[in-house]
C-alpha cells in the first residue's frame, strides 16, 4: 500500500445559503501521491475551490477527514493551521496573490520570514532565474504584469520547499500565451524541486500537463478518483 | 512545557514598516491625529502643573507661608490637635499676636509687631517663603528672629546676629522694656515688619491663643471638592468667633482642575474615535489582505503583533512629535496663559513635572490601545475563506418597505442609517469638537463682561487723592482743588465730573451706634479684640476717626439705585439722613430703622450731627480711608454748609468721548505736574480694558486654539468616515449613474447627506453640548452673570461646519470617481 | 531611592527568572533534538510528536520529519529501480540469449561447411542483423546504466536549434524510410536556444523514434519550432493512432509500454530519458494527443 501526501475520507461541506443548502462537496475521496502533479476540472461551483481550500486547511469541512502528510488537519486549531501553512502549503491563486507593500523578492521570502527561517538566498535567487523574474526582483508588485506577478506567485509557492503546492485557477486572469508559460514554469520548477501540485482548472487544455487529472461535478468526482484503485 | 518561541519577529516588524510607507496618507492622518492630542495633553497638563506650582508659590510669597486654609480668631488645643488628626491635612501650624513693639532708644514710632509660632509653622509652613536663615528660632525669653525691615524700622539696621538692643513693646499686660538678644535673622517673602519670639516670651505676654491664635492648614490634595471642605470646617467644630477661610485660590483651582479635566476628556475620546474610525475602514477594507496573509501562513498572532507593531510605531511617532511640539511651544504660550488664569508672579518658569510626560504618554498610549483593540480584533479574526470571497459590502441591511417622500432624500436617509456606528462616530466626534468651541466661546466672553461691569459707574477715569489716607492730619493735602473741578467742565471733551468731597470726621463712644459698629468692625476686620480697645476708644475717641464724605445729585441717584432700600432724596440733601459706608459689614440685625451716628468735625467740636441712618453701602468707591469709624456719606450740599474748606479726595469724570485717550494723557499730564503728584492715583477705564483686552485677547486665542486642535481632529474624523463611505458605495453609485442619475443628481444626494451629519452634529450640540456648557458656566459663575450664547461666532461655526459637512462629500466624490467611465466602476476593482 | 531600589530589584528578579526559563528551554530543546537525531541515525522512526505550533522546536522538528521523508522516499525508490533494473536485466538477458546463440548457429555453418559465396553472403547477412539487435540491446544497456548511475550532464551553450534538430532527424532517416513516412522539420535558422545539443538530439531523437514506431506506413511526421514569452517550443506531431487521455500521464514513466505494442522491440526509456534530459534543461515536455488523431509531444525549452 502506497501513502499519499494528500488524503480526503468522505469529505462534505454543506453551506446554507438563504433557506437552500448548498452542497459544495458530497463524499469527496480524493488521494494525491508525493512528486504528483494533478489537475481538479470542473465548472464553476462544481466544488473544486472548496476541496482546495480543505486540503489547504483554510476551510473546515462539516462532515469528513482531511490529511496532508499524514496529519490530520481536523486537530488543528486556527494558530495551527496557518503554521502548518506556512510550512507545508504553497498557494497559488488567482487574483489574490501579492503582498503590495512589499517588492517582489520580500513577497516571495515572505513565508520563510514568517516562519522565522534563514532566508536561502541561493536557491531564491534560482527559482528566479527558472521563473525569470531577476531583473524585477526589486519591483513592487503594482509594477508587475500579469504573467509576472503570477510567476512571483509560484517563485513564493515554491521558496519555502512545501510539500505540496495548491494553484487556484492560476492562469485565469492571464491571456492564453501567458497562461502556457506560467503553468509550464509551474510544471518545470515542480518537477525540478520534487514538488507534488494540486491544480485547479476548468480548461481541458491546461490540464493536459498533469501527471493525472479528475473530474469533479456537484461536489463529487465523477472521473479519475480511481486511479489507483487496483494497485 | 513551554517552548522556546519562534524567532519570527523580525519580519513582523519590517512587514509594519512597509505597510506604514505604503500608506502614508492614512497613517499621516493617525500620526497627526496622536501628535495633536499628545500634544493637547502635555499643553493642558504643562498649564495645570505651571498653574498650580505658580500658584503656590504665589500663595507663598504672599502670605510668607505654605498653608491652604487659615483659622483666625483664636484656636483650642483641642481644634489644633483635629486638624493634625485629621487625615487630610499635612501639616497645621500655629501663630500668635505676642504684642507690639513701641520704642527704642533711636526711633519712637515703631510700626512692627511681634509674633510667636510654632515649630511646625516657623520651620516646615514657612520655609518656603525664606530666603535665607542666620541663627536660630528664639529659645530663650529675650531672643528675637528678626528681619531687616525689622530693625530698621526700629532704627537699628547696623545689628547683627548675636547683638543685643533695648526695646520697648506692648502687650496684655502692659508696656514693657527690655534688653532683647537678636538670635537670627531672616530674609524672604511675607510681612517684614515682624519680630518673631520665643515660646517662653509669649507665655508672659498674657494672650491666650483661645482668642489670638491663628492656625494654619495645610492640606495634603491640592484640591478639596465642596463636600470635603464643609466636612472638615465642621469636624473642627468654629465658635462663632472664630473664622475659617480658604485661600482664595484654592476655590478657583477646583475649577481649572475640572476645566482641565473635561479638556482631556473631550482630547482623548476625539482621538479615539479618529483611530477607531480609520483603523476599522482599513481594516474593513483590507479584509482580503488579512486573509491573503493567512493562506501564506501568517497566522492570527501575527497578524495582530503586525498591527499592535503598527500601532506602537504611530503611538510612538505621534507621541513623541505631541510633546516635542508641546515642549518647545509651552515656553512660549504657556506663561501667557497662566497669567491669564490669575498669576502675577513677574517671571513664570514652565514646569516640567517628570509625572506630565508619564501621564502624557500613558493616557495618550490607551487611548491608541483603546482606539485600536476592536479593529484588531476584527483584523486577527478573519478566516481565509471570507477573505476569498470578500467584497467590500457595508453592514447588511433589511428588506424595507419603499418609503414615500422624495427618492433622493429617501437615498440619503438611508444611507445615513445604514451604518449606524460609523456614523455616530463621526457625529459624534464633530459634536465634540462643536460643544467645546460652544462652552469655550461662552465662557471667555462671559469672563470679558463680567470684568467690565465692576467699574464704578462706568466712569471713565477716577482720580484719588492718596494723601487722605494718611493718618497725620498734616499729610493731608488738597491736591485736588475746586478750581480744578471748574477747568474740568469747562472742557468740551468731559461731559461730567463728580468730586468727592471728604472732611475729617470723628465719631465717639455711644452705646447704640458706634459701639455696636466697632464691635462689628473689629471682628471683621481686626486681630486684636474690640475689648482691648473699648477703653481706649472711649477715652480718645479721636484716634478711631472716620470721615464724611459728600456726594452729588447724580452721584446719590446712583448709590441710591444700588441699597436694598432706596432712601429719600430730599431729606438726604438735607442732611437730616446719611448712608453709611461698611465695608463687608452687615448691620442690620444690630441696629434700628431709628438708629442715629452722632460725630463731630475734626477740626471743630463744635459742629456736631446726628443724621439717620438710611443705609448702607459696601461700594469701595467709598472706601479707602485709614479711620476705624464709620464712613458717613451726605449730600454735597449739606456738606458745603457746615464745612468750610472740604478736601476733595475723589474725582469721578466721564468723558464726552468715550475711551477717549487723548482727554485722558491731557488730565494726567495736568495733574502730574503738582508738586504731590505722587499722592495721586488713577483708575481708568481705558487702563481696565487694556488688562482685559489683553486677558481676553489670550483667553480667546487659547480657546480658539483648542477649539481649532478638536475641530481638526472632529474633521479628520468625518472626512476619512466620507471617503471611505463613498469608496464603498462607489458601485452602488456607478449603478446608479447606469441607470440614469445624473451627475447633478448624485451630487444633490451627497449634498444632502452632509447636511443630515451637519444637522445631527449640530443637533446634538445643541442639546448635550449646551447642556455640559451650561453645567460648566454655572460652576464657574461666581459672579451670577446670566447665561447668554454669544450669537456671532457661534452663527459663524453652525456654517462653516454645515459648509464643511457639504463640502467634504463633494471632494470626495470628485477625488475617488475621478475620470473613471462607469462600465468600470461599476465592476468595483480589487 | 527606596521605589529606584525596589524596581532595581524586581527588573533583576524577574530577569533572573526569565534566564532561568531560557535555559531550561535550551536544555529541553537540545533533548529533544538529539533523541531525534539518535532516532535517525539509528534507522528508527522518528517519535510522533502531534505539534504544529509556532515554536523554535516545532519548526526543526518539522524539517527533520521533512529530512526523513525524503530519505525514505529515496530508498524506497532505489528498492523498487533495482528490483525493475533487475527484471530488466534479466529481460534483455534473455532477449540477447536468442541472437547470441543465432550468430552462434550461423557461426558454425559458415566454419563447417564450404557455403558458395551466396549462400555465405546471405548467412553474414542474417549474421548482420543479428549483431544488429544486439547492439541496440547493448545500447539500451549503456543508456540504463546511465540512468542507473544519475550521471546525464547537461553542458547547455547558446547553439542554434536547427543543427541539433537536423542530426536528430538525420538519424531517424532510415527508419522512416523503411516505414515510407513522410519527415518535415519547421524551423527558422535565427533561433538560437540554450541547450545540451548532444542530449537534446537524443530526446527529439527520442521522441521522433517514438513517432515513427507507431505511425503506421505513409504516415507523417513534422517538426514544428515555434518561440513563445519564455519558452522555445519544439512540436513533434505525428499522424499515429493517437494516445488514450488516461494513459497520457503514464507515458513518461519508466519502462512504460504501450500494451499493445509489447512485442516490438524497445524497452520502454526513451520518453522517460527524454523528459529527464528536458527537464534538466528546465524545461519540460507535454503531450496533446487523441486516440486515431495523431499524436503531439511538446518539448518546451526556455528561451535564451
Amino acid at each position: 500500500m502506497e501513502s499519499y501526501i494528500v488524503e480526503t475520507r468522505a469529505l462534505k461541506k454543506y453551506y446554507q445559503l438563504g433557506t437552500n443548502v448548498v452542497k459544495a462537496l458530497d463524499g469527496v475521496d480524493f488521494r494525491v501521491k508525493d512528486q504528483e502533479f494533478v489537475s481538479i476540472i470542473g465548472k464553476s461551483g462544481s466544488g473544486k475551490s472548496t476541496l482546495l481550500h480543505m486540503i489547504g486547511g483554510l476551510d473546515v469541512p462539516t462532515e469528513g477527514e482531511t490529511y496532508v502528510d499524514g496529519k490530520n488537519l481536523a486537530e488543528m486549531n486556527r494558530e495551527q493551521l496557518a503554521v502548518f501553512r506556512r510550512r507545508k502549503i504553497g498557494f497559488i491563486f488567482q487574483n489574490y496573490n501579492l503582498v503590495p507593500d512589499l517588492n517582489l523578492y520580500e513577497n516571495v521570502t515572505l513565508p520563510i520570514e514568517l516562519d522565522g527561517d534563514c532566508v536561502d538566498r541561493e536557491f531564491i535567487d534560482e527559482i528566479l532565474n527558472l521563473l525569470k523574474l531577476q531583473e524585477k526582483k526589486e519591483a513592487l508588485p503594482s509594477t508587475l504584469s500579469g504573467g509576472q506577478q503570477q510567476r512571483a506567485a509560484i517563485a513564493r509557492a515554491i521558496a519555502s520547499k512545501p510539500s505540496i503546492i495548491l494553484a487556484d485557477e492560476p492562469t485565469g486572469n492571464l491571456d492564453t500565451a501567458s497562461s502556457h508559460d506560467v503553468l509550464g514554469l509551474l510544471k518545470a520548477v515542480a518537477g525540478r524541486f520534487k514538488q507534488t501540485v494540486v491544480l485547479i482548472t476548468h480548461d481541458q487544455d491546461i490540464a493536459q500537463l498533469s501527471d493525472r487529472i479528475v473530474h469533479i461535478e456537484d461536489g463529487r468526482i465523477v472521473r479519475g478518483s480511481d486511479a489507483y484503485v487496483g494497485e | 512545557m513551554r517552548m522556546l518561541e519562534n524567532n519570527n519577529r523580525k519580519i513582523i516588524t519590517k512587514m509594519a514598516m512597509s505597510s506604514l510607507k505604503g500608506n502614508k496618507p492614512k497613517f499621516a492622518v493617525m500620526i497627526i491625529a496622536v501628535v495633536l492630542s499628545s500634544f493637547m495633553l502635555f499643553s493642558v497638563f504643562t498649564v495645570g502643573s505651571t498653574y498650580f506650582k505658580m500658584q503656590q508659590l504665589q500663595n507663598i510669597h504672599l502670605h510668607g507661608a505654605d498653608f491652604d486654609a487659615v483659622l483666625q480668631g483664636g484656636y483650642s488645643e483641642q481644634q489644633l490637635n483635629r486638624c493634625k488628626g485629621n487625615q487630610d491635612v499635612r501639616v497645621a501650624g500655629a501663630g500668635g499676636y505676642a504684642g507690639a513693639a513701641v520704642k527704642t532708644d533711636a526711633d519712637d514710632t515703631l510700626h512692627t509687631g511681634m509674633i510667636w509660632c510654632d515649630e511646625t509653622y516657623w520651620g516646615v509652613m514657612m520655609k518656603p517663603a525664606r530666603k535665607r536663615v542666620r541663627g536660630y528660632y528664639p529659645k530663650k525669653e529675650n531672643e528675637l528672629m528678626v528681619t531687616k525691615a525689622a530693625l530698621k524700622d526700629c532704627g537699628k539696621e547696623n545689628l547683627d546676629v548675636g547683638d543685643t538692643f533695648d526695646l520697648t513693646y506692648t502687650d496684655q499686660n502692659g508696656t514693657h522694656t527690655k534688653n532683647f538678644l537678636i538670635s537670627g535673622i531672616w530674609e524672604g517673602y511675607g510681612e517684614q515688619q515682624l519680630f518673631y519670639v520665643s515660646e517662653a516670651f509669649y507665655k508672659k505676654t498674657g494672650y491666650q491663643l483661645n482668642n489670638m491664635g491663628v492656625l494654619h492648614v495645610k492640606f495634603k490634595n491640592k484640591i478639596l471638592t465642596e463636600d470635603q471642605r464643609t466636612k472638615f470646617q465642621e469636624s473642627i467644630r468654629l465658635n462663632k468667633r472664630q473664622n475659617f477661610q480658604f485661600t482664595g485660590e484654592t476655590e478657583k483651582s477646583a475649577g481649572i482642575f475640572a476645566g482641565m479635566a473635561g479638556l482631556v476628556l473631550v482630547t482623548c475620546l476625539s482621538a479615539y474615535l479618529l483611530i477607531y474610525n480609520i483603523l476599522y475602514l482599513s481594516v474593513s477594507g483590507n479584509i482580503r489582505y488579512y486573509g491573503l496573509m493567512q493562506t501564506v501562513g501568517m497566522s492570527s498572532r501575527q497578524i495582530r503583533r503586525f498591527m499592535k507593531t503598527q500601532m506602537m510605531l504611530i503611538g510612538t511617532a505621534g507621541v513623541g512629535g505631541g510633546i516635542l511640539f508641546g515642549f518647545f511651544t509651552s515656553f512660549l504660550v504657556i506663561p501667557k496663559i497662566v497669567r491669564t488664569l490669575g498669576i502675577r508672579e513677574s517671571a513664570i518658569p514652565v514646569t516640567f513635572h517628570p509625572a506630565v510626560f508619564f501621564i502624557t504618554i500613558s493616557i495618550a498610549g490607551l487611548t491608541v490601545y483603546f482606539g485600536s483593540r476592536k479593529p484588531i480584533k476584527t483584523a486577527a479574526s478573519v478566516t481565509p475563506v471570507e477573505a476569498l470571497n470578500y467584497r467590500l459590502t457595508s453592514a447588511k441591511k433589511k428588506a424595507h418597505k419603499t418609503r414615500n417622500g422624495s427618492l433622493i432624500w429617501r437615498i440619503a436617509a438611508d444611507q445615513f442609517f445604514k451604518d449606524k456606528k460609523k456614523t455616530g462616530i463621526s457625529v459624534l466626534s464633530l459634536a465634540a469638537s462643536l460643544s467645546m468651541f460652544l462652552c469655550l466661546i461662552t465662557i471667555i466672553q462671559s469672563h470679558g463682561a463680567r470684568t467690565i461691569m465692576s467699574n464704578y459707574m462706568d466712569t471713565d477715569l477716577v482720580v484719588s487723592n492718596d494723601s487722605l489716607m494718611k493718618e497725620e492730619d498734616e499729610k493731608w493735602k488738597p491736591i485736588l482743588k475746586p478750581s480744578l473741578v471748574k477747568e474740568l467742565k469747562k472742557s468740551k471733551d468731559i461731559r461730567e465730573v463728580h468730586p468727592l468731597l471728604c472732611a475729617k470726621i470723628i465719631v465717639p463712644w455711644e452705646p447704640k451706634f458706634s459701639d455696636v459698629w466697632m464691635r462689628e468692625f473689629y471682628e471683621r476686620w481686626m486681630y486684636t479684640p474690640y475689648k482691648d480697645d473699648i477703653n481706649d476708644y472711649k477715652k480718645h475717641p479721636e484716634k478711631y476717626y472716620s470721615v464724611m464724605q459728600g456726594i452729588d445729585k447724580k452721584e446719590f441717584e446712583y448709590l441710591n439705585k444700588s441699597l436694598i432700600h432706596p432712601v429719600d432724596q430730599k431729606l438726604f440733601e438735607s442732611g437730616k439722613i446719611c448712608i453709611i459706608y461698611g465695608p463687608g459689614m452687615d448691620l442690620s440685625g444690630e441696629i434700628d430703622k431709628k438708629a442715629r451716628v452722632k460725630f463731630y468735625l475734626s477740626e471743630n467740636k463744635n459742629k456736631k450731627f446726628q443724621p439717620r441712618i438710611a443705609g448702607m453701602t459696601d461700594d469701595s468707591y467709598y472706601g479707602r480711608t485709614s479711620g476705624k469709624g464709620p464712613a458717613v456719606i451726605v449730600s454735597e450740599s449739606f456738606m458745603k454748609k457746615y464745612v468750610m474748606n472740604p478736601y476733595i479726595s475723589k474725582l469721578n469724570i466721564r468723558y464726552t468721548k468715550e475711551y477717549d485717550d487723548e482727554t485722558e494723557d491731557r488730565i494726567r499730564k495736568n495733574l502730574s505736574q503738582s508738586t504731590s503728584a505722587k499722592d495721586v492715583s488713577y483708575e481708568s477705564k481705558i487702563d481696565s480694558m487694556k488688562d482685559i483686552q489683553k486677558a481676553q485677547g489670550n483667553m480667546t486665542g487659547v480657546g480658539v486654539g483648542i477649539a481649532l486642535l478638536l475641530a481638526l481632529i472632529g474633521l479628520m474624523n468625518y472626512i476619512n468616515t466620507v471617503f471611505g463611505n463613498i469608496q464603498n458605495r462607489q458601485v452602488s453609485l456607478a449603478v446608479m449613474e447606469s441607470v440614469g442619475m445624473t451627475e447633478k443628481q448624485v451630487k444633490k444626494l451627497l449634498v444632502r447627506e452632509g447636511l443630515l451629519f451637519a444637522a445631527a452634529s449640530l443637533s446634538l450640540t445643541a442639546t448635550a453640548g449646551l447642556f455640559i456648557t451650561y453645567q460648566y458656566y454655572q460652576t464657574m459663575n461666581y459672579m451670577n452673570i446670566p447665561f447668554q450664547i454669544p450669537v456671532v461666532p457661534v452663527l459663524a461655526a453652525v456654517s462653516s461646519s454645515a459648509a464643511v459637512c457639504i463640502g467634504i462629500p463633494l471632494a470626495a466624490y470628485r477625488i475617488i470617481r475621478g475620470k473613471t467611465p462607469v462600465a468600470e466602476r461599476i465592476r468595483g476593482f480589487d | 531611592m527606596t521605589a529606584a531600589a525596589c524596581c532595581l530589584f524586581f527588573v533583576s528578579v524577574s530577569m533572573g527568572i526569565k534566564m532561568w526559563k531560557l535555559k531550561r528551554d535550551i536544555s529541553s530543546f537540545t533533548d529533544r533534538l538529539l533523541r531525534c537525531l539518535n532516532d535517525m541515525t539509528c534507522g528508527r522512526e522518528l517519535e510522533r510528536l502531534n505539534e504544529e505550533g509556532d515554536t523554535l522546536w516545532d519548526k526543526v522538528y518539522e524539517k527533520l520529519q521533512k529530512l526523513e521523508r525524503i530519505w525514505k522516499r529515496e530508498s524506497a525508490e532505489n528498492l523498487e529501480e533495482k528490483k525493475k533494473i533487475k527484471s530488466l536485466i534479466s529481460d534483455i538477458s534473455h532477449q540477447t540469449k536468442t541472437p547470441i546463440a543465432n550468430i552462434k548457429l550461423y557461426e558454425e555453418v559458415l566454419l563447417d561447411e564450404g557455403l558458395g559465396t551466396a549462400e555465405a553472403g546471405e548467412f553474414l547477412q542474417k549474421v548482420r542483423i543479428q549483431t544488429e539487435k544486439l547492439d541496440f540491446l547493448l545500447q539500451s544497456m549503456v543508456k540504463m546504466s546511465r540512468l542507473e548511475t544519475g550521471v546525464i550532464e547537461v553542458c547547455c551553450m547558446k547553439l542554434p536549434l536547427c543543427g541539433t534538430l537536423l542530426r536528430a532527424v538525420a538519424a531517424i532517416v532510415p527508419k522512416a524510410e523503411k516505414k515510407q513516412i513522410r519527415l518535415s522539420v519547421d524551423c527558422d535558422e535565427d533561433i538560437v536556444v540554450n541547450h545540451d545539443t548532444k542530449w537534446t538530439e537524443e530526446a527529439v531523437f527520442n521522441l521522433l523514434d517514438n513517432a515513427v514506431k507507431y505511425t503506421g506506413r505513409g504516415g507523417s511526421v513534422g517538426i514544428l519550432v515555434s518561440v513563445q514569452e519564455i519558452f522555445t517550443k519544439i512540436s513533434i506531431r505525428d499522424s499515429g493512432k493517437g494516445i488514450a487521455l488516461e494513459r497520457q500521464a503514464e507515458i513518461f514513466t519508466r519502462f512504460y509500454r504501450e500494451p499493445e505494442v509489447y512485442d516490438q522491440e524497445g524497452i520502454g526509456v526513451g520518453l522517460y530519458l527524454a523528459r529527464k534530459i528536458i527537464a534538466l534543461q528546465d524545461g519540460y515536455i507535454q503531450v496533446c494527443s487523441e486516440i486515431r488523431k495523431g499524436s503531439d509531444f511538446q518539448i518546451y525549452l526556455p528561451n535564451g
